[in-house]
This record gives C-alpha cells, sequence and structure tokens, in this order.
C-alpha cells in the first residue's frame, strides 16, 4: 500500500497551467506518490492550513501570490516545521533561481523536466527529509535523555546535600561560603570537636566538579569525624584519609584538602595542607600575619609510605582569624581574565574586622562571576581563634536532635573500705549524675544498672560472698546476714566507679560505665555465656543469676575483663527509634 | 523503702513507696508474711506505684513472695509498674511469671 512505502510522498503541486498540472500529476504518480493540485497559491495555503504535504511544487509564475511567495509564506506560517519545497518554472534565469532557493526552495526544475528528472530531484528532497527524521528522533532522545539525567540529579543532589551539608556546621567559632561551579560542589567543609575541645577543620577540593567530584569527597567525612570524634591528630586523619582516597577513587581522582586543628585553650593551631593554597593568618585589623605555605601532595596521590604528614603549628593570638579557601577563590576570572590571588585576596581583607570579611569575599565573587555560577567551586571557611563558650555538635536539618547538646563530662568515684560501710553507693552516683542533662529520663535503668555493677563488685568481689547462699526460702536472708557481718569486718578493699559520658554528631550519646573492685574477680565468660541465652522460666525462678541476663538486655555493651573484678558497660542515652540516631 | 499492708474482700494490698533494692528485703519480707497471713484472702497484689527504683534483688524478693503464695494457695499480682519500673520487670520478662495489671 502506498501508505507504507516510505519513498511515497504526499505532494502538493501548485500550477495555474492545467496542461502542466496534468502532465507532472501522471508522472508523480507513475512514481509512486500522491497528489493533490492547486492553481493558486491562495488555494495552496487553504490546503496546507488542513494538513501539510511531505513535498510542495509551486510553478514560480502564478496569478496574485507567485510561487516565491508562497514559499515565504508558508515559510513564516510553518513555524518551526520544514516543509521539502520543489520550485519550477519555465525561466532560467539566475535571479529567479537565487530567489527562490533564498525563499527556502530546496530543489529547482526547469520545465519540462523529464520523470528521471523529477525522480532525481525528489530523490534529493527523500534524502533530506530522512536526515530530518533523524535529527528528530535524536532531538527527542537527547531530551528524554536530558529529563532523566535531570531526575537523577534531582535525587542525587537531595542524598548529597544530606551526606555532605550535614556539615550545617554548626561550631560557634566557624562561618563558611560555599559557591558551585555545577548542580554539585566538589569542595566540602566539615568542623568537628575533640574531646579534649580542639576544633577540626577540613576544607577539602575535589578534583574537578560537579557529581564526579562531589561523589570525590565522600570518602574524607567519615574519617575525619570518627577520628576526630576520637581525638586523633589532624596528621593521623590527613594520613588515614589519604589512604582511604588512594583505596577508593580512580588514580585520576585526588582531593586538595585543608586540616587545621585549633587548640583555644593552649592557643596553637597546626596546619596540614595538600594541594589547597595555604590558609591565612589574619590579625584583627585584617592583614595577613602568616600565610601558611607549606604544600603537600593532594590525598589520595602517594601511597602511605611516601605521605608527608608534617605539620605546621603556630602560637596564635585569640583575637587572629584563620582563613581557609579553595584555589577557586583565587583563580576565578572576571570578564577581562583578572584572578584574585593570594595578594589581591591578603588586601581585599586589610581593614576588615573579622565579621565584614566573609560578606566582603562573597561580594568579590559575585563581581568576579558578574553573577554567573563560577568556573570552579569555591570555598571559604573562617576560624575564629577566641575560645568559644560551647561546642554545639551539628544536625541534619529537619531531623530530631538528641535532647542535650553540650554535655561532655567525666565522674569518677572511688569507695574505701570505711566508706562502702557507711555510704550508699549507688543513689550516691545516681545524684550526681542526674543534674547532667539528658540523664534524667534514665534513671530508672541506670539504677538497675549502677546496682547490679556495684553489688557485684561488693558482694561477690570484696566480700566474696557466694551466690549459692541465696538459695532457698530463707536463702535471701542468709545471705543479707552474712553479707552485713562481712561488710562490717571489712578492713581492706575499694570499689571505683568511672562514667564517662561520649557524644558525637550523628549517635546517640552513650554513657560508659566502668567498675572495678579490688577483689579475686569471678568466671565472667561462663556466666556471660550463659546470660547471653534467653532464660528460661526456671532460671528465672533460682534466687541469682538474674544480674548479668539484665546487664546485657539494659546495655549496648557489657565487656568483662581483668580476672572478671572489672566490668565495663555502654549505656545508651536515648530511646531507641524515636530520634533517628544510630 | 516504706511498705504497708491492706486488705480488701478477697485481695490482700502491699503498697511500696521508695526505692525497691535489696535494703529493702526486710521490710518486704514483713510485709509478705503478713499479706500472706491475712485471713481470708486469695490474692497479694504488690502495688509499685510509689516505687521510684527496683533492681535485681527486687526481683528476686517478688520471685520469693510469688514462691511463697503458692505454697499457701494464694496468686499474686503486679500493679501499677509505671516508667522505669515497669521497664525494668518487661526487660526481666516478669510478665511471664505474674499478671501486671
Amino acid at each position: 500500500m502506498a501508505e507504507q512505502d516510505p519513498e511515497s510522498l504526499f505532494i502538493l503541486v501548485v500550477d495555474d497551467n492545467p496542461d502542466d498540472l496534468f502532465l507532472i500529476r501522471r508522472d508523480l504518480v507513475a512514481l509512486g506518490h500522491r497528489v493533490a493540485g492547486v492553481s493558486t497559491a491562495k488555494e495552496a495555503l487553504a490546503h496546507i492550513a488542513r494538513a501539510y504535504p511531505d513535498v510542495l511544487m509551486t510553478d514560480v509564475g502564478l496569478p496574485g501570490m507567485d510561487g516565491i511567495e508562497l514559499l515565504q509564506t508558508v515559510r513564516m506560517r510553518t513555524d518551526g516545521s520544514w516543509i521539502p519545497s520543489l520550485v519550477f518554472t519555465g525561466s532560467l534565469d539566475e535571479a529567479t533561481q537565487m530567489r527562490a532557493l533564498e525563499a527556502g526552495a530546496d530543489a529547482y526544475l526547469c520545465k519540462p523536466a523529464s520523470r528521471e528528472m523529477l525522480r532525481a530531484k525528489l530523490g534529493v528532497i527523500l534524502r533530506l527529509k530522512a536526515m530530518q527524521r533523524q535529527a528528530e528522533a535524536r532531538n527527542r532522545e537527547l531530551a528524554r535523555y536530558r529529563s532523566l539525567q535531570e531526575e537523577e540529579q534531582r535525587l542525587a543532589r537531595f542524598v548529597m546535600e544530606r551526606l555532605i551539608n550535614r556539615e550545617a556546621l554548626g561550631d560557634p567559632a566557624l562561618s563558611h561560603y560555599i559557591a558551585s561551579a555545577a548542580e554539585f560542589s566538589g569542595d566540602l567543609i566539615a568542623a568537628a570537636r575533640t574531646p579534649a575541645n580542639v576544633l577540626h577543620v577540613l576544607l577539602a577540593d575535589g578534583a574537578g566538579h560537579g557529581l564526579a567530584a562531589s561523589l570525590n569527597v565522600l570518602p574524607v567525612t567519615a574519617p575525619f569525624y570518627r577520628m576526630t570524634e576520637r581525638g586523633f591528630g589532624i596528621d593521623a586523619i590527613a594520613r588515614e584519609i589519604n589512604s582511604k582516597v588512594r583505596a577508593l577513587l580512580p588514580v585520576d581522582r585526588f582531593i586538595a584538602a585543608t586540616l587545621v586543628a585549633v587548640n583555644f585553650r593552649e592557643r596553637y593551631v597546626t596546619v596540614w595542607n595538600g594541594g589547597n593554597p595555604g590558609p591565612l593568618l589574619v590579625r584583627p585589623d585584617g592583614r595577613v600575619r602568616i600565610h601558611f605555605n607549606r604544600h603537600h601532595f593532594p590525598l589520595g596521590v602517594v601511597d602511605d609510605d611516601e605521605f608527608d604528614g608534617t605539620v605546621d603549628t603556630h602560637v596564635v593570638n585569640p583575637s587572629d582569624h584563620l582563613l581557609l579557601f579553595s584555589d577557586g577563590l583565587i583563580e576565578q576570572e572576571d570578564a577581562d581574565g583578572a584572578a584574585l590571588g593570594v595578594e589581591g585576596l591578603g588586601g581585599a581583607l586589610e581593614g576588615l574586622e573579622a565579621d565584614a570579611r566573609l560578606p566582603r569575599l562573597i561580594d568579590i565573587v559575585h563581581q568576579l562571576t558578574g553573577g554567573n555560577p563560577p568556573r570552579d567551586d569555591i570555598s571559604i571557611a573562617q576560624i575564629a581563634l577566641a575560645d568559644s563558650p560551647s561546642r554545639v555538635p551539628s544536625q541534619l536539618p529537619g531531623e530530631a536532635v538528641a535532647p542535650f547538646n553540650t554535655s561532655d563530662w567525666r565522674l569518677v568515684l572511688r569507695l574505701g573500705a570505711t566508706d562502702l560501710k557507711r555510704l550508699d553507693a549507688v543513689p550516691l552516683i545516681l545524684g550526681a549524675i542526674e543534674q547532667f542533662e539528658g540523664v534524667r529520663p534514665f534513671t530508672g535503668r541506670l539504677f538497675l544498672v549502677l546496682s547490679e555493677l556495684f553489688n557485684n563488685a561488693l558482694d561477690h568481689g570484696l566480700l566474696r560472698l557466694p551466690s549459692s547462699l541465696k538459695v532457698g526460702a530463707e536463702g535471701m536472708d542468709v545471705f543479707l546476714e552474712e553479707r552485713s557481718r562481712r561488710l562490717s569486718r571489712l578492713a581492706v578493699g575499694a570499689v571505683e566507679f568511672e562514667l564517662t559520658l561520649r557524644q558525637s554528631l550523628d549517635r546517640a550519646p552513650m554513657l560508659h560505665i566502668g567498675c572495678v573492685d579490688t577483689g579475686p574477680g569471678f568466671d565472667h565468660e561462663q556466666q556471660v555465656a550463659e546470660a547471653m541465652r534467653e532464660p528460661t522460666t526456671e532460671e528465672m525462678l533460682k534466687g541469682h543469676g538474674r544480674g548479668i541476663p539484665l546487664l546485657l538486655r539494659v546495655c549496648e555493651e557489657v565487656r568483662y575483663s581483668g580476672s572478671g573484678n572489672r566490668v565495663d558497660v555502654v549505656f545508651r542515652l536515648a530511646e531507641r527509634g524515636a530520634d533517628g540516631l544510630k | 523503702m516504706d511498705t504497708s499492708v491492706s486488705t480488701q474482700q478477697s485481695q490482700a494490698r502491699i503498697q511500696l513507696s521508695g526505692r525497691f533494692d535489696f535494703n529493702s528485703h526486710r521490710e518486704f519480707r514483713d510485709a509478705v508474711d503478713k499479706a500472706l497471713g491475712s485471713p481470708g484472702t486469695t490474692e497479694v497484689a504488690v502495688d509499685l506505684g510509689n516505687v521510684a527504683y527496683l533492681d535485681s534483688s527486687a526481683l528476686g524478693m517478688l520471685l520469693m513472695l510469688r514462691d511463697k503464695a503458692k505454697t499457701s494457695g494464694k496468686t499474686v499480682c503486679l500493679a501499677n509498674a509505671r516508667g522505669s519500673v515497669r521497664q525494668v520487670l518487661d526487660i526481666a520478662n516478669f510478665g511471664k511469671l505474674f499478671p501486671i495489671v
């Protein structure tokens, strides 16, 4: 059938000469095409308004609007879509041919044309049409990819923002700015404090920009936070990230990074810098006091044995500020190709007070880029070196926070024989720790934990009371009588409690409780192994042996060590599930 | 810990308040003897509503009560366990051993 033959075209022919029209129609039909014939431009336009032909063939000389004006009008009216057109005329005049081509004719034909010539000219148009169909198909495909990619980017950005920008960077000593060259920033700023209140700041710049660079910087955050939390120095952190990046990323991917540690109490800063411009120590009047310009390899370039963890340490004035930045800031060129450079940056800060500096630098970035996205990611972090009153852990936006944020404490209590007789240790400790923020909701369970630890240490550790005394109906009486007799005779020995609150940014706060006694210990391995099993009802009905199973259920972790005279437990100071914390 | 025992129809009620731990052993045992000894009762209810804390010795004492009650043909239930007290009972799986009302 004609419709299924891709070579078969629907052709609109415009010719005011009925004989010519008849001949052309005959030849076109013979070539397998379908033809509509009209004799004026006006009729042709009316026809096109109803349905586009595959090809428009028109005589030049027509009454009223001529063939070339017809082409121009059709082109205007079919704005955007293309109707291949062929102009034929008896004239061989070059000026007419030029007019026709300029009006958008795709081919030109002299009358009378042989059937073979017609076939050849239409062949040209068919090839053009085929090319156009291909181009349209590619455009559609591109549009589909584009929307697919936009959707994927949207999703990826959502995830990345939560992963990277969770460094809501709530630390009061830090202010920062990041401008991204692409949807995703390959720059990252993170901050956290060690248990000793040393502030660690990381400014990382992944090679390239966009999603790929953004992915690159992911391996740096976990070691940074984990090791800071444990109090490692920045040299060790840099070394660890270096080996992570080396192991995880392809050889051509690396990360420029500046790591600084600010020891507020001792008033010094430590800097490790690989691949970023060296940070600046800025005086209160905005002038640069020191430019840290030791340069290591970026992270992920060298193997561990070649890694250089040398840091620069400087005693600092608490009224100074430390400025960290990625190369995007000093290399961004304005319309005339001029960039800020480190000198320009130093000049821009002069005379500015600390609070005015970041806004000024953001202004400069806007001026340089003329409001467009920068050529490379730009990130800036300014750190106040004066001790800030408290640490504020960052939090995920929109996520529930642990019910407290600033506690960081440790309590050690050692009770010797004399005080063990006199004092009630558990309420003593509980009374003290419930003063700390966030503890009170857990006093019930903590009482249980502390009682188990203390009773075990005292009864079995120091007083060496066998559990077997508790057996039988009167067992408890026997046990308690023996207990008070032995306690009154206790001359040496001690029980020591150590309670430490450990917090990190993304985990529930954990209370670590250690209890040591000076007694001989017990066979903890077997008892713990037994306690791990779900107890049977008969076992629960025994007069003893409930302590360890209870501890195991209430605590995250229970560990006996030494000869069994030391026990360490970890108690979670947050309800499970309600807060989204690990 | 303070204890008091009252009787209403067939139920003897042991009311506890304060810290329920091994120091309370004697008071609790006396209360148990009194409750089980009251004539005409078939059930002992331990009211934990005013107990602030309890430890594993307290759990042991509740088990002792359960034992003694059984030999005298009576039942035991735990009443008004709330908050952390309830949690400790749950952690120890005491719901399997006592009706908790």
